[in-house]
């Protein structure tokens, strides 16, 4: 009667074998989610609409480093995976409403080698074709001028996707005010499949029940950093100052002194804008000064769970979804958790955030940069960085109830967008107030002012260091309506710009510095 | 001649020719024997005492060799000292403790580990082991339900799950896991894919599939002639084709390549079995004589005993004395369904169902305590 099963000794086969903590966004920054790329946040935004106040927009991007031109079969989402967007209005950590997306893929024309295909009017076989094909047989279609119907011949790999709001433990599938499906946009092939990318991504935002729009599909990774120069151990450009700006450098939110390392390469993103009166506990838009203002927001990835038990058994649980990532803050993650942790902090719940403490009050990086450069840092603990992470001024007005420690991305719903040519992109450290931490907009540089939190700043103006990598600027414009990222850039003509490369700020102006 | 036999005989040859071949081929034996070259090579290099315990360990689960885990702790040990603390080292630590049944050690160091790295899954597959051998159902189900949602293509969430499925009673689950753990290992970890096969074939012969679960076995064998693990599975084949001599000659090798009093008390039940009631009664003795020298350690044969003294040799209070001083320190379905039958075998019926209905609550479909329940529950009005 042998009573147990002879133990594993393997253990130490299992040993995770980690990368190097990232630096700043979310690019495969935990051990789970390098290694799944579909389930990967890599940033998460949540602003008020610039164009219509009364709205707030959200957007949650997954799956980094999308080289535009690598095709046959492109940038799908993964039907597997549930992407929510989570929102807390009663500042317990808790989500009160909830968007669920979801995609259903279909490859319509399996026998094609490719996912999308098109040229002009269609190309037809020529006089010289072999048997049995005839001359005159249509081979490749039309340029891909659609989402579906006509014009969407050539696109094979179609995507379509579900919005479901939970609200109150009430389910709502949101519907097209059309009626038809929402089609996932898909990334820029190039200008002889896609001749006009503008228009035909245009159509994949829909006007859902209650004012809601969304877009789902390939765009430009809005985000940007010296990535190459952050990994190598904070090795920053001599012309970005070492990794610590120059004055001028620093008030110039519009030139590159370093490389985007993400210039050229595209992201998935599922944005959504929502009535702020949907969002708020109260119902209303509220004013800034009311403690009702601010919402929390965070996304996650979720895949299918595997259970130990199967049903029918008793005590089985069926169904339901184990979380890969989350993300709120767009640092807590890649700055502040150990390695060997970042898994746990991915999957568990930002309520129980405080399990994470220790993490929070010492943060290794802050004292990382305190090696590297010899600025002084503020003492352990480190309560100056808690404004992140519960709902307090300046972002939320006082007599907000704080809340448990919890990484979400707050949000004072009651203050205005700035408008384009007054928004800084250091928020709220350059005095704009409707920019990261208050939120995160696409343009907000969240590399240096994430650096800067860690590095102190929050805790008095003695740590003002102008920490910065020299990237100040996305290497091409953002849109200025929904979803206001920049579309996708083309397979064909995309250009990752480089150290040395000519054109360091959006394609033009001076070389990128090599050293 | 049907299949199954054909099979079964082919399994035997190869395990039979493979046993008297030199053991020195196994791929067990080849690692440790690395192993130690690097530690003579290495003297003051803490690692290779950690690799030299890993394949230790390695060959420990497949014999349940006490003297194996016994050097694998001295290299442990010796690691620690080189490298205080050092990651590795402790948690061999854990597996050493774990191997010699000190379940209690090592759930709180696992759980230490795990505080300090939670994203580990071995840490977490630990916690499992350490839990269940306890007892601690609902936490080693916690755990394991951990490692599947943090990992969901780890072989190990799998394993650990296909464990656990079995205890629930759900044979066919802990098979299909263990596929899954299969598919999911390297085909150069040949040991573990050994193991693994092994597994399955156990619990398909269990489930009354003898040609299945020989046809796994041999699979099992051709990747790792000298498993000890397979040959008792082998031996249970046999038993099940009731040819009970060739079980007790698979299961004297058995004991005389490890040597713990389980694998005696399976030899010498073997040899009951096969009539010879000679050998059996004189090997009986040792086991009792072995087993009692270790009913206070934590490596020990303690529910053999039970079972010795209550079917072997007729002393219901011994037995008694020995199940109650053993669920002291664990309460798992096997130790409480030995209790519950010592309590039977003393007459104290309502004190063995609690027992057993308590043992058996984790849902466990194990045909010894289902008949031994049902006995239980006659005596006190319920049905056979």
């Amino acid at each position: 009667m042998n009573r147990i099963k002879p133990m594993l000794c393997a253990v130490l086969a299992a040993l995770i074998v980690t990368p190097p903590p990232s630096f700043a966004a979310s690019h495969r920054e935990a051990p789970i989610t390098a290694l799944d790329h579909k389930a990967d946040i890599t940033d998460f935004f949540a602003f008020v609409s610039y164009e219509d106040p009364t709205k707030v927009t959200f957007l949650l991007n997954v799956d980094p480093f999308l080289e535009p031109g690598n095709g046959p079969n492109y940038f799908p989402f993964d039907d597997n995976v549930l992407y929510q967007i989570l929102i807390d209005n009663n500042n317990d950590a808790i989500p009160d409403v909830a968007f669920q997306v979801q995609f259903t893929t279909t490859i319509k024309a399996p026998g094609v080698f490719t996912g999308y295909v098109g040229a002009g009017n269609g190309i037809n076989a020529p006089a010289n074709s072999p048997a049995p094909v005839a001359p005159g047989t249509p081979i490749v279609p039309p340029a891909i001028t659609a989402l579906s119907g006509a014009g969407a011949a050539g696109l094979s790999l179609s995507q379509t996707y579900t919005v479901t709001m939970v609200k109150s433990g009430t389910s709502t599938q949101l519907t097209n005010s059309s009626g038809a499906p929402l089609y996932a946009v898909p990334s820029n092939v190039g200008p002889r499949t896609m001749p006009n990318y503008p228009a035909l991504a245009a159509q994949g935002i829909y006007t859902l029940e209650n004012g809601i729009k969304v877009f789902a599909g390939t765009v430009d990774d809005p985000f940007y950093i010296d990535l190459g120069a952050a990994f190598d151990s904070l090795n920053f450009r001599t012309a970005a100052g070492g990794g610590v700006l120059s004055a001028a450098a620093d008030a110039d939110d519009n030139t590159n002194t370093a490389p985007d390392y993400v210039s050229g390469f595209n992201v998935n993103t599922i944005a959504i804008q929502v009535p702020i009166s949907m969002l708020t506990k109260t119902g209303n838009i509220e004013a800034a000064t009311s403690p009702a203002a601010t919402i929390g927001a965070w996304g996650t990835t979720s895949r299918p769970r595997i259970y130990v038990r199967r049903s029918p058994l008793p005590g089985v649980a069926s169904g339901g979804w184990a979380q890969v990532q989350r993300m709120g803050n767009p640092l807590i993650n890649e700055l502040i958790i150990g390695t060997g942790s970042k898994d746990m902090w991915s999957m568990s719940q930002p309520v129980n955030d405080s399990q994470f403490a220790s993490f929070d009050l010492d943060p290794l990086f802050a004292r990382v940069l305190n090696a590297v450069y010899g600025i002084a840092i503020p003492t352990p603990p480190r309560t100056d960085l808690l404004p992140l992470v519960t709902y307090a001024p300046p972002i939320a007005a006082p007599g907000t109830t704080a809340g448990p420690i919890a990484d979400l991305l707050r949000l004072n719903t009651g203050v205005a967008p700035t408008p384009q040519g007054s928004r800084k992109r250091l928020g709220l450290l350059a005095g704009d107030a409707a920019g990261f931490p208050n939120g995160r907009r696409v343009s907000d540089d969240v590399t240096d002012i994430a650096a800067r939190a860690v590095a102190g700043i929050l805790a008095g103006s003695q740590y003002n260091y102008r920490i910065g990598d020299g990237v100040n600027t996305n290497d091409v414009p953002y849109q200025e309506t929904f979803p206001y990222v920049a579309w996708a850039q083309s397979g064909r003509q995309r250009r990752h710009i480089d150290p040395g490369e000519p054109g360091c700020t959006m394609g033009a102006g001076a070389a990128c510095p090599t050293n | 001649m049907r299949l199954s036999t054909l099979l079964l005989l082919f399994v035997s040859a190869v395990l039979a020719g493979q046993q008297q071949a030199s053991p020195s081929a196994s791929y067990a034996d080849q690692r440790i024997s690395s192993a130690r070259q690097q530690v003579a090579a290495n003297p003051k290099d803490f690692q290779t005492y950690n690799d030299l315990a890993t394949s230790l360990c390695r060959k420990a689960r497949d014999t349940s060799d006490l003297s194996l885990y016994r050097e694998a702790e001295g290299a442990v040990n010796r690691s620690l000292e080189l490298s205080p603390g050092n990651y590795d080292g402790t948690k061999l630590r854990v597996a050493v403790f774990l191997g010699k049944h000190e379940f209690n050690p090592a759930l709180s160091l696992a759980q230490e580990l795990n505080k300090k790295v939670p994203d580990d899954i071995a840490n977490w597959a630990s916690m499992v082991d350490a839990n269940e051998a306890l007892g601690n159902y609902s936490e080693a189900e916690r755990d394991a339900q951990w490692i599947l949602d943090l990992r969901r293509a780890s072989a190990l969430g799998f394993e650990k799950a296909a464990g656990l499925r079995e205890l629930f009673g759900d044979k066919e689950g802990a098979i299909e896991f263990y596929g899954e753990a299969l598919t999911r290992t390297s085909q150069s970890d040949i040991d573990q894919r050994s193991w693994l096969l092994t597994q399955k074939a156990r619990l398909v012969l269990a489930s009354g599939n003898a040609q299945s679960a020989s046809e796994t076995l041999g699979e099992a064998l051709r990747l790792y002639p000298n498993s000890q693990l397979a040959a008792l599975v082998m031996a249970d084949l046999h038993t099940a084709n009731g040819k009970h001599a060739e079980a007790a000659q698979i299961l004297e090798q058995c004991y005389r390549t490890a040597p713990s009093s389980a694998n005696l008390y399976k030899w010498a039940n073997a040899l009951e079995m096969a009539g010879q009631k000679e050998e059996a009664a004189k090997q009986f003795a040792a086991f009792e004589k072995q087993a009692r020298a270790e009913i206070a350690k934590p490596y020990n044969a303690n529910i053999e005993l039970v079972d010795f003294y209550t079917i072997h040799k007729s002393d219901p209070p011994e037995a008694l004395r020995i199940a109650t001083l053993e669920s002291a320190e664990r309460q798992d379905c096997a130790t409480l369904a030995a209790l519950a039958w010592a309590q039977y075998q003393n007459g104290k019926f309502a004190e063995a169902k609690n027992t057993m209905d308590k043992a058996l609550s984790v849902g466990i479909h194990e045909p010894n305590y289902n008949s031994r329940a049902q006995l239980i529950a006659a005596k006190l009005g319920g049905p056979k």
